[in-house]
This record gives C-alpha cells, sequence and structure tokens, in this order.
C-alpha cells in the first residue's frame, strides 16, 4: 500500500488491521486487554511514522512486525506468559456435549498458548493471518529455516497436546 | 480423523473470533490519544497537551542514613573509579554489577548516586565506591523518576496497565516507597479533550523546580511538604500549543521551558508551577524552511535551553529564556528529518552531547563546533528502532548512557542492560 497521506485516511486502513492485530496479540498472550493495547500500540507506532512523512512498503507487515515485538517485551515485563499460563490452567475444566465446539476451540488455544514464545509467533502468523514460510521469516525478523524449524516442532507439540486432549475427551464421553 | 493443520486453523480463527471485534468508533482519536500519552524509546517527546517535562537539574543534596531492610543489599563493585569524572575524558563502560536485564529502565541522579529502577527493581550506584547497592523496588512499573533533594519521586502504570498514572515517593533514609496516589490530569487538559495519558514519558516526564515536582504530561504539580497533586496552571487555550507536543520541557535553572524548533511560542512555568507565561518561537530566520521538524530535543545546559531538531540541515538554537533571544548553533553533522532523531541529547554542565542518526560517534558542542566523542565502547543492536531503550542522563561531571532491552537480537532470551560514562574533556 501507499502511505495514507493524513490522519482520515491513515485511520480507515488501520482500522481494518485492528482486528487482525488484536487476535494475533490474544493467541500470543491469552490477554484480550494486552491484545487491544498491542494492536493500538502498532497502529499507533505506524500512525507516527506515517504521520512524519515516513513511506511503509507494507503497513500490515510493518504493523505486525511491531506487534509480536511489542507483545513479546510487554509478555515478559508484565509476566503475562505466567498469568496466560494459569488463564489456560483454569480454563482446562471438562467440557460438556453441548459446548463442544467451543471446547475445541479451546484446546487448540491453550495448546497454542503453551508453545514457547517463537513456535507461538509461527503458528499465529502461519495458521491464523495465512503467512507462507518466507513472509514469517519477514516480519518475525528471523531466517526461513528458523521458521521451517519452529512450525516443525511446534506442530509436533501441537499434535502431541490435541492428541492427548481428545484421548483425555473420550475418556470423559464414555463415563 | 480430523486434519491436524485444519484443525489448528480452524481452532484458532474460533478461538479469537471475538476478539478485537469491537473496535473503536472512532480509532483515529484512540490513536491520537495513544500517540501523545505513548513512550519515548530513543528521543524525548513530551505528551499531553501543554506541556511535558524534563529535566533533571540542580539535583543536590546527599542522601543521609543507612538504608536497612529485607530489600537493602550491598554489592561491592571492582572498586576501580573514585566518581565519575576521575575515569578520565572519554566513554568508559560502566559495570552494572547485579544489576538484571531490564527492557527498559528509568534513571535519577541524587547528588552522589546514580538511582536505576525498572522490570520490578531498583538499584543504586555510588561512583566514590564503585559499589551497586540493592533498593526496595518500585510499587509500579515507573514511568518516570525525578530526584528532589530528599527523596525520590517516581511515576508510572500498574502493573495491568490503564489509567490512571500512579505515584508513589522512596525514602532514601528507610529504603521505603510510599503511596501518593493517582496523578491529576489538569481541567485544561480536560477540557481539550484529553482524558490525559496513563503514563508518563520515558524518563523525562518529570520535572523538579527545586519546589515542587512538575508533571507536565498530566499538568499537574505535587508539593513535597503534603504529598499532594494540584493543578498545574494552564493556557485557557491550550489546544492553540499542541504544537509543543513534540519536544520535550527543561528546567533552566529558573523556569519549566518548553518550546519547540518553531515559531510558535512556547511556554514557561513558575517553579511552583502556579503561573506561566510565553517564551517566544524561534525565529523563521533560524528554523530555515517552514515546519522544519516534528520532533525536537531539548536539554539545559548553562542556562539556556538548546534544542536540536530532527532534521536533514542539522539546525540547532539556543534560547536565553532571561532576554528571550535565540542564537544559531553550529549545525549538527549526521542529523535526519526522521523519527527518534536525534538519537539522544544530554548536556554535562555547558558542554551539550548529542547522539547523531546516521551512527557515526556522538558528538559535543565546544569552541563554537561540534566536536566528535570518539566511539562508544559498545552501542547495541538498533533492531527494528525500538528493540533497545536507552536514556542518557547528565550527572555530575559525566553523561551516564544507559541502554536496556529483552529484545537486543530479537530474540527469545536474557534481558540486557549496558552502561557507559562519558566524562567531557577538560578546557
Amino acid at each position: 500500500m501507499g502511505a495514507p497521506v493524513d490522519a482520515e485516511s491513515f485511520a480507515r486502513e488501520a482500522a481494518d488491521l485492528y482486528t487482525r492485530l488484536c487476535r494475533v496479540a490474544y493467541l500470543l498472550g491469552g490477554d484480550r486487554g494486552l491484545a487491544e493495547e498491542c494492536a493500538q500500540e502498532a497502529l499507533a507506532r505506524a500512525w507516527q511514522r506515517v504521520d512524519r512523512g515516513a513511506t511503509l512498503d507494507s503497513l500490515e507487515a510493518w504493523t505486525t512486525t511491531v506487534a509480536l515485538n511489542w507483545c513479546r517485551s510487554q509478555l515478559r515485563r508484565r509476566g503475562a506468559e505466567a498469568r496466560a499460563v494459569a488463564v489456560v490452567a483454569q480454563r482446562a475444566e471438562p467440557t460438556t456435549d453441548d459446548d463442544r465446539s467451543a471446547g475445541l476451540s479451546t484446546e487448540v488455544r491453550d495448546a497454542v498458548v503453551a508453545l514457547p514464545f517463537r513456535q507461538r509467533e509461527v503458528v499465529v502468523l502461519h495458521y491464523l493471518l495465512g503467512y507462507d514460510v518466507a513472509a514469517i521469516a519477514a516480519v518475525a525478523g528471523i531466517s526461513t529455516g528458523a521458521v521451517k524449524n519452529a512450525l516443525f516442532h511446534a506442530r509436533a507439540s501441537l499434535a502431541e497436546q490435541l492428541g492427548r486432549a481428545r484421548a483425555g475427551d473420550e475418556v470423559e464421553n464414555e463415563r | 480423523m480430523i486434519d491436524l493443520d485444519q484443525q489448528i486453523r480452524d481452532g484458532l480463527v474460533d478461538a479469537s473470533a471475538d476478539v478485537g471485534a469491537s473496535r473503536p468508533a472512532d480509532l483515529a482519536f484512540r490513536l491520537v490519544a495513544i500517540r501523545t500519552r505513548r513512550r519515548r524509546t530513543t528521543r524525548r517527546r513530551a505528551l499531553a497537551l501543554a506541556a511535558a517535562i524534563v529535566l533533571i537539574a540542580g539535583m543536590t543534596v546527599a542522601v543521609a542514613g543507612s538504608r536497612h531492610g529485607d530489600q537493602a543489599q550491598v554489592i561491592t563493585g571492582p572498586g576501580e573509579p573514585k566518581g565519575f569524572a576521575d575515569l578520565g575524558p572519554g566513554w568508559h563502560v560502566l559495570d552494572t554489577g547485579p544489576v538484571p536485564g531490564m527492557s527498559r529502565a528509568v534513571l535519577a541522579w541524587t547528588g552522589h548516586e546514580l538511582l536505576v529502577a525498572g522490570s520490578g527493581a531498583m538499584y543504586a550506584y555510588d561512583p566514590n565506591t564503585a559499589a551497586w547497592q540493592r533498593l526496595a523496588p518500585p510499587p509500579f512499573e515507573p514511568d518516570g523518576m525525578v530526584w528532589t533533594g530528599e527523596a525520590l519521586v517516581a511515576t508510572g502504570q500498574s502493573s495491568t496497565g490503564g489509567a490512571p498514572a500512579l505515584s508513589a515517593w522512596w525514602d532514601p533514609t528507610g529504603d521505603q516507597w510510599h503511596d501518593i496516589g493517582t496523578v491529576p490530569v489538569a481541567p485544561g487538559l480536560v477540557a481539550a479533550g484529553s482524558r490525559g495519558p496513563t503514563s508518563n514519558d520515558y524518563g523525562d516526564s518529570l520535572v523538579w523546580t527545586g519546589q515542587r515536582v512538575i508533571d507536565s504530561t498530566h499538568g499537574a504539580v505535587l508539593d513535597p511538604g503534603s504529598w499532594r497533586w494540584s493543578d498545574l496552571a494552564m493556557p485557557s487555550n491550550v489546544i492553540a500549543y499542541s504544537g509543543l507536543l513534540t519536544t520535550n520541557p527543561v528546567w533552566d535553572g529558573h523556569e519549566l521551558v518548553i518550546s519547540t524548533f518553531g515559531t510558535q511560542a512556547g511556554l514557561a512555568w513558575s517553579a511552583l508551577g502556579t503561573s506561566y507565561r510565553e517564551v517566544p518561537g524561534v525565529p523563521a530566520a533560524l528554523t530555515g524552511e517552514a515546519g522544519v521538524s516534528r520532533n525536537t530535543s531539548a536539554v539545559a545546559a548553562a542556562g539556556s535551553v538548546v534544542l536540536v531538531p530532527g532534521t536533514d540541515t542539522g539546525r540547532a538554537a539556543e534560547l536565553d529564556p532571561t532576554t528571550g533571544s535565540w542564537t544559531a548553533l553550529p549545525r549538527v553533522p549526521g542529523m535526519r528529518a526522521s523519527e527518534g532523531c536525534p538519537k539522544e541529547l544530554a548536556s554535562v554542565g555547558e558542554d551539550v552531547l548529542v547522539a547523531p542518526c546516521d551512527g557515526s560517534d556522538p558528538l559535543f558542542l565546544r569552541g563554537g563546533r561540534w566536536q566528535t566523542t570518539g566511539p562508544q565502547p559498545d552501542v547495541p543492536a538498533d533492531k527494528n528502532g525500538f528493540a533497545w531503550h536507552g536514556v542518557w542522563l547528565g550527572v555530575d561531571g559525566a553523561v551516564i548512557a544507559w541502554s536496556t532491552s529483552t529484545d537486543a537480537a530479537n530474540e527469545v532470551g536474557a534481558p540486557y542492560v549496558h552502561a557507559e560514562v562519558w566524562v567531557p574533556p577538560a578546557g
């Protein structure tokens, strides 16, 4: 995209990105407040640049990079990773047949949040945003080899975690 | 059998489906609010509508008494330097000893000790003994700290973030923090449409005038006698001064001055914060082309206010607040019209130290020209322009350059801390 020329047009484009960034940040940190703040921070930083005449080759790529870095810093700073784990533990309650659909997404989310941050961000970028390896490498600032490696290990962990959760569900359902 | 990839994809989409769906009706307004309250990383930027901040001047007085309590722990450093100035001219690496890596830090100088706080910890460094001492951590993550001569005042955010900003003071004798309460937002700012930032700008956020702590970001004044906040005097048309947002205020020894590198008038507050006056804007002949820059860093040196804007021209100017007269300074090499330029600006004595934006060595102004300081021993990688956080602080006879980061190499790893000291050459 070309550089927005004023605050109004920028806000229109940024609004389209807001939800995406929120979702990425939420899946990285498991915290809705943090996710909204992260999206706003990324957009605010982008706006600062555009407002000063800088041209961004891709608003989405730039804000996603900022969001990843900012989210990572905030998670460490606030100890939110520990909080996220605690949230996951609280949510890891048996589901009923009625909320079976919600349970599936909860299992995936909890399994993703439990991954190391690097694997987590790669998974979210790949599966939620549909980024390929090259795009992830560019946005996350790592090599394509590192992306492939992280995806491989993340996928293996998720397969194990989700398989275990599925087995647990089946035991619950049989009772 | 459900395909794993599809399961992950569907799960993530479903799990985040209701996140961020109710975005603000007017995102532009939110962006303005966020932009004006966000911290500075590599440059000084004042926030909220009328004012701003900074400067640590006239910080004298010794910290009396001994510290005690569970938090206090004396850790002896290498024991070599006897005061920063005794290190000799040039750059020196400062052994950070027990100080842990921090995502960011704020500094204050008590007159004989350097206080460093961040990431849930606070330490003191005595350059005369080269010893670090662990102190009671601030009750919140500080965005700004200032030494009043007898106590340390900090403002910042709660661990969960969000408004309003918190404040507390630290008693050096007992090594204890005491809550002051939330920082109020001046009615003038509220009337202008600002609810006030949730936090202050990095390190530049609080100024000690000798009588009051002024938080011009929120438009608030703290009386250290009662530990109560009151409103900073504000122009009725405060919105007309919004251009001052792009610079940081400084204490020139008499007034809190905020002025940007443009023809717009600046503002100067009294030490009590109960009155203000306009100061002349920079003459057009000195600014050159119109609308020179949106980024201006300010620092006080020898009673003057020095403005160094981020421009391709390298223009800079100096204000004599007493007479209101502006003088052009030699052009600063290596400057750019970009965010975060100049990278850093500080003063020590009559010397002004600046970090240009082209990666060249820092410069100091003396003899009517900018002279190189020589290379810093170690300059952290500037990943993405915001991965590390730098703070420069002028202390007695030296400038402290403090860098922190948790993302120095964009890797998940140990937090980072690095400190250097610059001592100006004699003469």
